[in-house]
């Protein structure tokens, strides 16, 4: 077979990287990073007011990780056949209603939640009965999350089974075996690593969250984490209270705890991938 | 037995398919000729123009959903990657056969992955796996060309199928590759003709 020495040019520059799209997206990166590296370097370095690294730091932050990780678990579990349903067919009102939770401004989400967890309305009343509460509680502070996240979990996951092959499910059609059947011991198991990494992913926008948390548990009474705030909103309380020097150390402890989940995402991811 | 009428439109290409055949039936046709189609159609994905019938061992299959059928098709496409050998063939296991011994035949390690397979084991999975579902026909589209020896291996699914009694379509653009079969059937621009 015989290259084009024209071609075999071209193939080793976009090997090395060196063109306009490599610089492009070089400066979009850089963008991205600069306020983090800012918080991180007056954070850790300039200010370093690690007086407020203290219990209240860390137990904000553990109750951030927890329900974050378990909105991220129910959020799995919830809408992985969703994503499934909305990748295989047509369902273009379920796929709007998908992406609600993304466009409507977050303290709205906070409100609704509260008035779907209050006794206005017969759900709320059944859970009052039965003694669970949405307003400043862990229980209340995962809904919103769950609902803030899903959207980011439902198209990530919808996008991977999209990309998947139909004709190993036609076979199993074939066999005999259900779609249900089909979806979890054979599509699920197969992309184990991939749904992982989405919800992992999720979590990470979880551990972001403010404007619905804010309005539902500002903190949280009762319980293990009673007294605690969510990171964010111990984050803002303290760039009120106690000035941005305790806020930005603050925030670049939380940035590197994010940044730990968002690369656990992408080992999960990555290990996915390998295993196929 | 196989006994189908029917036609379809696809794009451009009217195909007009007449079968009544048992056996392991080859089916050859330059890409593009209707083979696929009309393959997808037995099996129930493609819904063929009203009028037509598919009759699978005395019993009307054309109205059933492709879970009901009892026919498999399998392409190269067609096996789950992650399950170990063993596991996909007996994932619905309604018949039995000497496993261990066919895969001894056919030198296949049951703990390995399906997916670590080159594609011609991969195939004889497939093939194996559906053989085990009960399937009363077997739809092959164009799997032999990844398969060494495609003479061996069809005599030893020749001879599963004989004890199974399950019928077999190899569809292939290649008629040269020397398999042994019941019945030829060639498909060109959607005319199907029978050759022997």
């Amino acid at each position: 077979m015989h290259y084009d020495s024209e071609m075999a040019t071209k193939i080793r520059d976009r090997e090395h990287g060196k063109d306009l799209i490599y610089a492009i997206s070089l400066t979009g990166i850089i963008l991205i990073i600069i306020p983090i590296i800012l918080i991180l370097y007056f954070g850790f370095f300039y200010f370093r007011d690690y007086g407020v690294i203290n219990d209240t730091l860390m137990r904000s932050i553990e109750l951030t990780l927890f329900s974050s990780g378990l909105s991220a678990v129910i959020i799995f579990f919830l809408f992985t056949p969703l994503a499934y349903e909305l990748a295989r067919k047509r369902h273009r009102v379920m796929d709007m209603i998908s992406d609600i939770p993304s466009s409507i401004p977050h303290p709205i989400v906070g409100i609704a939640i509260l008035i779907l967890g209050s006794p206005l309305t017969p759900f709320g009343h059944l859970l009052n009965a039965l003694g669970i509460s949405f307003f400043n509680t862990v229980t209340g502070m995962t809904v919103a999350l769950i609902f803030i996240s899903a959207p980011i979990y439902i198209r990530a996951s919808q996008t991977l089974f999209r990309s998947l092959p139909t004709d190993p499910e036609r076979y199993a059609e074939g066999l005999g075996l259900s779609r249900t059947a089909t979806f979890y011991r054979i599509i699920i198991p197969q992309n184990i690593g991939g749904l992982i990494s989405g919800a992992l992913t999720a979590m990470s926008r979880s551990l972001s969250e403010f404007g619905s948390i804010a309005i539902v548990s500002f903190y949280i009474v009762g319980g293990i984490f009673a007294g605690t705030s969510p990171a964010s909103v111990l984050i803002w309380k303290l760039y009120g209270f106690s000035g941005p020097s305790a806020a930005i150390t603050a925030s670049a402890v939380m940035i590197v705890v994010s940044m730990i989940v968002l690369l656990l995402a992408k080992v999960v991811s990555q290990k996915g991938q390998q295993s196929i | 037995m196989i006994d189908a009428a029917f036609s379809l439109r696809r794009g451009n290409l009217n195909i007009h398919f007449t079968m009544k055949d048992e056996g392991v039936i080859f089916l050859t046709g330059s890409n593009g000729s209707g083979k696929t189609s009309s393959l997808l159609t037995l099996a129930g994905f493609l819904k063929p123009n009203e009028g037509g019938f598919i009759i699978l061992n005395g019993r009307e299959i054309s109205s059933l959903p492709a879970s009901k059928r009892k026919v498999v098709y399998i392409d190269q496409n067609s096996y789950f990657r992650s399950l170990p050998v063993g596991e996909h063939i007996r994932i619905v296991g309604k018949r039995s056969f000497d496993t261990e011994t066919v895969l001894r035949e056919l030198s296949l390690d049951p703990y390995e992955k399906v997916g670590a397979l080159s594609q011609g084991n991969r195939m004889r999975v497939s093939i194996l796996t559906a053989l085990s579902s009960g399937c009363e026909l077997l739809l092959l589209d164009e799997v032999l060309s990844n398969i060494s020896n495609a003479r061996l291996f069809t005599q030893t699914v020749r001879e599963l199928l004989g004890e199974l009694n399950v019928d077999t379509i190899i569809a292939s653009p290649d008629v040269t590759s020397g398999v042994e079969t019941d019945h030829l059937y060639r498909m060109e621009k959607g005319v199907l003709t029978r050759i022997y």
